[in-house]
């Protein structure tokens, strides 16, 4: 693997070389096409921009996403626009998502992954219909959008996800890549175990996961005909079950079980490190999301390749597709007074629109499906394949709204299928007793939040939890925070992430703050005061890039501590450098159970459950 | 003397006062009338500008009402030419219950390779109940429109590439005799035409491509956009909302655009974009959930209508200031002549103020002169005036010039030819060689007419194509009869070839087609010397559609040619080519206009080559709708030689309300050995033929416009009562409403022949015997034909 702390200094600025070389042709003809919008009738005419003038900042969340590029592009037209990131690199995106749109307190340019609730979107985004940034977009893509003739979200970016090969190993031991599940049941895998290779890398770390790995087999067959798709909404709407209609589905996914492609050899392995075990070289599938095509970032070193889910004889093989981002904006931005911001912000996204845009954004990742009218697969795509298999049908969309209750039960009882604590009867039957319970009483309630508390005020509030729950003396709580030179996808996903925001929270809504998220435990350390309060001034290197995470520092009562005493402390974020050297303890208690219990306790958590006197100030 | 002094002194002032007073009065009343007269002439100027632009509202609605239908007939046919394809494919399909794969494969590909029109890409899939679906190149996964389908027969929406981004347009038929393919049941049929294919369909060549265009769905979201003119590219993809933002200065507001649009389908308005007014077209496509939505710049439509009105305008304006100025010089004028009063009264006062005053009045005088001088200048700017109106006016008095001189030839003629009559009574040679030259002129004369109110049909847009079914070879039969025994009296040539003729039954307006080909063929005649060849050849060209047959009519000639100049305004009206070869002969110049109109009315094209002094060649290109009749089932009717054709025996029962109109009746069929009985309405015709024994009457001769009871009432009642004959007496219409609307109306009211007055006996005759030869319906457009080729032979170009 490449040295991190290389990768995070040179990455952020790569993507701007990069595009800045590969790209100057498509920038002239995103000015022109800017200029062109600008023209259409009813856009007022702007006088050139006030370089000096100063515009308040339009927000955004980076969601894994990087828009340093971007931003370096708006500038280059729009030099007075203002674009503010917000960081979240915590473990329920699609729930934080939701949540935003649910309180309405969200940034000017609302990111999602999903279309949601249509009342959702009339209620807090702007209808961008009227806007020219909607001329931008392919019609029939908006088509998918559209609520009444408005669209609040406009469609970014496809991804699209299947099963991951090492090119490069096939071919070395002369092993064909399979094109049906009987081929690669009968012939690869008793020639991969033969050559001592292993079968498949599953990335299982979110519950989320092997829900989508389930239903991904399942598309190979019924669930992606229209009477699958029509019991799909059926199913969410209480008409119809789960266990008679997917048994055809079991019985399939059983055999991938039986075989050995569907395991969970590698447990909840984050996914950098069981990439890092994939790109050893001795492992022929990756099931998961990859985006990279190749051993090393240069291209160099192994090959990948994409295959599609596989259906017994090959004629119905799947990609599974997922719109990667929507963008949408504030509805506030509407209101009078935020002319200029609302402008600012239709701006913004008139520059993504573009080809030049969406480099931008997308940066290193490599392109796959776009609604850009401009946008076109390029035939050097590692997508270009999968992508006309999805024009012939191949395709089914990824299962996420209207099955987010199901997502973590269902996704729990397919990992204990998986490791045979289940069958898979058991397992679907899970889905009806979800459906029975979300049909009859609903989501479980924890408590309720009657005020936003920001990321600072999140990580006291985890530090109040888990020092309580551990029993500690001391409490390292880190946060993530915006760091221009850190990529989104190397920023601190081991600390309090998001806001807390008003309203009933359920487990789903605790993990979109907690440093834990679903399934971490908490880790603690015994270390003398000097080296607590020496860490909590320094912060977390999590990559050892020299880019640190502040701490939120925590102790007992609020007692200070001395510096030649020893005491117990809950880490949330461990310095890359000093991982081994700690001598972390697992405590066995998971974060989120905790939170469960502190909520359920609290009843109602404000800015008043947070106890200011406890926090230490690291000097 | 002091006191003299005094008085001198106050009558001094007295008298200053005076003359001060009068000047302010006078200041005062041109004040005022100067404001009136601006005031009433602002108030004019407004009043004109906007009635005529309310005139020119009203035209340009109902000009753009006409051009959309027409626009929007074409975007059907080329709609449902894509649905026909799909009917032709389950056609194709043999009535198998089940197919294999490779069987629905090999088929799919089969009838995509045939049916595929030149340089474009269609493809035919099949879709099962999974959705999965079947095309040329195998069995597929699950169709991306798949879940647009329902139990709807026919479903049109847009699916895109996601490799190109690009789309392409769906449409799905439900299969109407299920079968199945590998047990799974094929629901639907669907043909995938690219965006880029069917734009061409959406798109208007009216108004010189001066439109944008948006197709959009009911929501308003842009679904196709043409936008030609960069200054209407409205952004959004809603563009109800984007045109909710703009003025609409008679509608006031686009809801009510909107409302109209969907009570009646339609809407058209006009509407002021960045200060520059357009009209907008909204109009539903009937069957799809689709509208269109045009604009046109104001500027574009009712352009020549336009013209005229801003050049009346302007010379209006012109004229009143004029008259303006004139008022203002003659207000000057009387001002100074009371000065000039009052100085002469100062004169019995004293001897130095008489010399002082004749001093002034020399210049008084000097000015006068300068006035009169000044007068003479707007004399002559009114005549300037004047002249710049004769210019403006210029083209309508070439027409009227042109009608004038036209229609005067053939009225001298007869009216100095039935004076010679009346000098020449007793002599039956000159009488009958009188009547004969009335004859001709009169001929001409109807003729003229004819083309005059045909051209303002056509411009006016009330034009209506009378589509009925029709055998083209009868229709070129009936061109050799016409043209073949003038042709041969003056020794030309005349070779009518037909060639890879494989429809002869057709759909369309035969009337209109016979009239395009006889201008040609006419001038042909007239500009081919004595023994020179005129061709007329007819060829099928090969079919771009499978419901319509596209024919080639060429008119050649080795003629006297056309100069290129003369070409390029050949369509022009009233224009004919200034030689003197060409100027001898006979025309108003309409003739090529209302060929090229009738072309663009029915959606062909004309091609002209000449080369002066070897001759010209027209080519018309039309398409026509297959008829499915055949040869087979056609009542062949008998050609009878024209001079056997008589009406001696007849007894006829004829409506006419005119007493002149009903003596010459009587006296021509008495003349043709027939006989009559005339009643003055239709209301006596009626009850004449109810009273008469059945066999009394042999036909029925009936005038339209009548009081009491019209014509086609009286057939009507007619052919309602039980009277033995009611059914089958032949009633022929005869009557001045002379266009083809009219013979269609006679024939719906139940007659079987139109003869068009003023009645020439002979095509009465011929229309006579091929009623009692079972001609119907075909020998009444043969009648009103023949009558058209009486006065088409005398037109020109």
């Amino acid at each position: 693997m490449r040295n991190l702390l290389e990768d995070t200094k040179q990455k952020g600025k790569k993507a701007m070389k990069k595009m800045t070389k590969e790209t100057r042709l498509t920038k002239m003809k995103t000015a022109l096409c800017l200029l062109a919008t600008a023209s259409m009738v009813g856009v007022p005419v702007e006088s050139k921009a006030d370089e000096s003038a100063e515009h308040e900042p339009i927000t955004i969340i980076d969601f894994n996403r990087d828009y340093t590029a971007l931003m370096e592009l708006v500038h280059e037209t729009y030099p007075e626009i203002n674009l503010q990131i917000e960081p979240y690199k915590g473990r329920n995106t699609s729930a934080y998502m939701k949540k935003q749109l649910v309180t309405g307190i969200m940034p000017d340019i609302y990111t999602s992954t999903q279309e949601w609730d249509a009342e959702l979107l009339q209620e807090n985004l702007a209808d961008l219909s009227k806007y020219a940034v909607t001329d931008m977009y392919n019609q029939v893509r908006l088509n998918e959008f559209d609520v009444d003739g408005a669209i609040y979200l406009l469609p970014y970016d496809y991804s699209i996800n299947g099963i991951g090969y090492n090119k490069t190993l096939f071919e070395k031991n002369n092993i064909e890549v399979p094109t049906s599940f009987v081929q690669l049941r009968d012939e690869t895998i008793p020639a991969l175990e033969e050559a001592g290779i292993e079968i498949s890398d599953c990335l299982m770390n979110l519950p989320g996961s092997s829900f989508q790995y389930f239903f991904g087999i399942a598309s190979t067959g019924f669930v992606n005909t229209l009477g699958g798709r029509a019991w799909q909404r059926q199913f969410i709407k209480g008409e119809e079950q789960a266990s008679e209609a997917l048994q055809s589905s079991v019985d399939y996914f059983q055999q991938w079980i039986d075989c050995g492609m569907m395991n969970m050899n590698r447990g909840s392995e984050e996914n950098s490190d069981l990439m890092a075990h994939f790109m050893e070289g001795n492992t022929a599938f990756w099931i998961g999301a990859i985006q990279r095509f190749s051993q090393n970032e240069d291209g160099t070193g192994d090959q990948y390749g994409l295959l599609p889910y596989l259906s017994e004889d090959g004629s119905q093989n799947v990609y599974m597709t997922q719109n990667m981002r929507c963008y949408g904006l504030n509805k506030e931005l509407e209101e009078p007074g935020n002319e200029q911001k609302l402008e600012d912000a239709l701006h913004v996204l008139e520059v993504m629109s573009t080809l030049d845009g969406y480099s931008a954004v997308l940066g290193d990742v490599l392109s796959s499906m776009c609604s850009i009218k401009e946008f076109k697969v390029s035939e050097d795509s590692p997508y270009a394949k999968a992508v006309e298999e999805i024009n012939n049908g191949h395709s089914a969309p990824i299962l996420y709204t209207g099955w987010e209750d199901y997502l973590v039960p269902f996704g729990e009882a397919v990992r204990s299928w998986i490791t045979g604590d289940m069958t898979g009867e058991e397992a679907v039957a899970v889905l009806d007793q979800m459906q029975e319970q979300e049909m009859s009483k609903g989501t479980t309630y924890y408590g309720t939040v009657t005020e936003t508390l920001d990321t600072v005020q999140a990580a006291q509030l985890s530090g109040q939890i888990f020092m309580e729950a551990a029993d500690c003396d001391a409490a390292l709580i880190s946060y993530n925070i915006y760091q221009p030179e850190v990529l989104s996808n190397l920023e601190d996903g081991y600390g309090a992430n998001g806001k807390i925001l008003p309203g009933e929270v359920s487990e789903e809504d605790i993990t979109i703050f907690l440093p834990t998220g679903w399934y971490d435990t908490l880790q603690t350390a015994v270390l003398s005061g000097a080296k607590i309060k020496q860490m909590a001034e320094e912060g977390c290197d999590l990559r050892d890039n020299g880019y640190p995470y502040p701490y939120v520092f925590l102790t007992k009562d609020g007692q200070p501590l001395d510096d030649d005493t020893d005491y117990t402390v809950v880490i949330c974020g461990t310095p890359k450098a000093e991982r081994d050297s700690l001598g972390l303890v697992d405590t066995g208690i998971v974060g989120l159970d905790a939170a469960k219990e502190y909520f359920l306790r609290m009843g109602e958590i404000s800015s008043a459950v947070l106890d200011d006197s406890l926090v230490q100030n690291a000097e | 003397m002091e006191q003299n002094t005094k008085q001198k002194t106050t009558q001094k002032t007295t008298r200053r006062t005076k003359q001060k007073k009068n000047v302010l009065s006078g200041h005062i009343l041109f004040v005022v009338l100067a404001t009136a007269l601006v005031t009433a002439l602002a108030m004019g100027i407004n009043f004109l500008g906007r009635y005529t632009q309310e005139q020119l509202y009203k035209e340009a609605s109902t000009q753009l009402t006409e051009i959309t239908e027409q626009l929007f007939e074409k975007l059907t046919v080329q709609l449902d030419i894509q649905w026909s394809y799909l009917e032709k494919l389950e056609k194709e399909r043999e009535d198998k219950s089940s197919m294999t794969q490779k069987e629905l494969v090999n088929f799919l590909g089969r009838y995509e390779k045939l049916l595929q029109p030149a340089n474009r890409e269609i493809t035919f899939l099949a879709v099962d109940t999974n959705g999965y679906y079947y095309m040329a190149q195998g069995q597929q996964g699950l169709w991306q429109g798949a879940e647009n389908l329902d139990e709807s027969e026919q479903k049109s929406f847009l699916i895109a590439d996601w490799l190109t981004n690009e789309n392409e347009m769906v449409f799905a038929q439900r299969v109407k005799k299920p079968f199945t393919v590998d047990q799974q049941e094929v629901t639907h049929f669907i043909l995938l035409r690219s965006m880029d294919d069917m734009a061409p369909f959406f798109r208007s060549s009216a108004f010189n491509n001066q439109n944008t265009t948006y197709v959009i769905d009911s929501n308003g979201s842009k679904m196709f956009e043409d936008t030609v003119l960069p200054e209407l590219n409205f952004e959004g993809r809603n563009l109800y909302y984007a045109m909710s933002q703009q003025h609409y200065p008679h509608m006031g507001e686009f809801d009510r655009v909107l409302e109209k649009a969907k009570v009646d389908s339609f809407a058209c308005t006009d509407v002021v974009v960045n200060e520059k007014r357009y009209y907008l077209i909204l109009k539903s496509i009937e069957g799809y959930e689709w509208s269109m939505v045009s604009l046109v710049p104001e500027t574009a439509v009712a352009v020549s209508t336009r013209t005229m009105i801003n050049s009346l305008i302007r010379l209006f304006v012109v004229i009143l200031i004029i008259l303006v100025l004139l008022g203002i010089a003659s207000f000057f004028f009387v001002m100074r002549f009371r000065k000039n009063r009052e100085l002469l009264g100062l004169k019995t006062q004293s001897e130095l103020q008489l010399a002082q005053a004749n001093q002034k009045l020399e210049k008084t005088n000097s000015d006068l002169e300068e006035m009169n001088s000044k007068l003479e200048e707007a004399q002559s700017t009114v005549a300037e005036a004047l002249a710049a109106a004769k210019s403006a006016s210029q083209a309508k008095s070439d027409f009227l010039a042109n009608m004038s001189h036209d229609i005067r030839t053939p009225m001298n003629a007869i009216i100095g030819m039935a004076t010679l009559i009346e000098h020449e009574a007793k002599s039956p040679e000159k009488v009958l060689e009188y009547t004969a030259k009335i004859n001709q002129s009169s001929k001409h004369l109807l003729g003229l007419i004819n083309e005059v109110l045909d051209m303002s049909k056509i411009e006016s847009g009330k034009l209506v194509m009378n589509t009925a079914e029709f055998k083209l070879t009868d229709l070129l039969d009936q061109i050799q009869m016409s043209f073949r025994p003038q042709m041969e009296a003056k020794k030309q040539t005349f070779l009518v070839t037909e060639e890879n003729i494989t429809h002869k039954w057709l759909w369309g307006d035969n009337v209109r087609v016979q009239q395009i080909l006889n201008n040609l063929l006419s001038n042909a005649f007239k500009y081919t010397p004595a023994g020179g060849t005129i061709r007329l050849t007819v060829l099928e060209l090969p079919q771009t559609s499978a419901h319509y047959a596209k024919m080639c009519f060429r008119v050649s000639d080795n003629g006297i040619g056309m100069s290129p100049e003369y070409l390029s305004r050949i369509y022009d009206s009233f224009s004919r080519e200034e030689r003197t070869t060409v100027n001898a002969i006979q025309g108003t110049g309409l003739g090529m206009s209302i060929v090229k109109s009738l072309i663009d009315l029915m959606g062909g094209s004309i091609d002209v080559e000449s080369e002066q002094g070897k001759g010209t060649t027209f080519e018309v290109i039309l398409a026509f709708k297959i008829s499915e009749k055949q040869d087979e089932i056609e009542n062949k009717e008998e050609i009878v030689p024209e001079e056997d054709v008589t009406l001696a025996g007849l007894h006829f029962l004829c409506a006419e309300d005119n007493a002149l109109n009903a003596e010459i009746l009587t006296e021509l069929l008495e003349i043709e050995g027939a006989s009559c009985e005339i009643c003055e309405n239709g209301q006596l015709v009626f009850e004449r033929f109810e009273q008469s024994k059945p066999g009394e009457f042999d036909m029925i001769l009936m005038d339209v416009q009548m009081p009491i009871m019209n014509g086609y009432e009286a057939t009507k009642a007619i052919r309602a009562s039980s009277h033995a004959s009611a059914k089958k007496i032949p009633i022929i219409a005869m009557t001045a409403n002379a266009f083809s609307e009219d013979v269609q109306r006679s024939l719906s009211a139940g007659m079987n022949a139109h003869v068009s007055k003023p009645v020439d006996m002979k095509v009465l005759a011929k229309t006579v015997h091929s009623v009692q030869n079972g001609g119907g319906g075909q020998s009444l457009h043969k009648s009103l034909q023949r009558s058209n080729m009486s006065h088409m032979k005398e037109r020109t170009v």
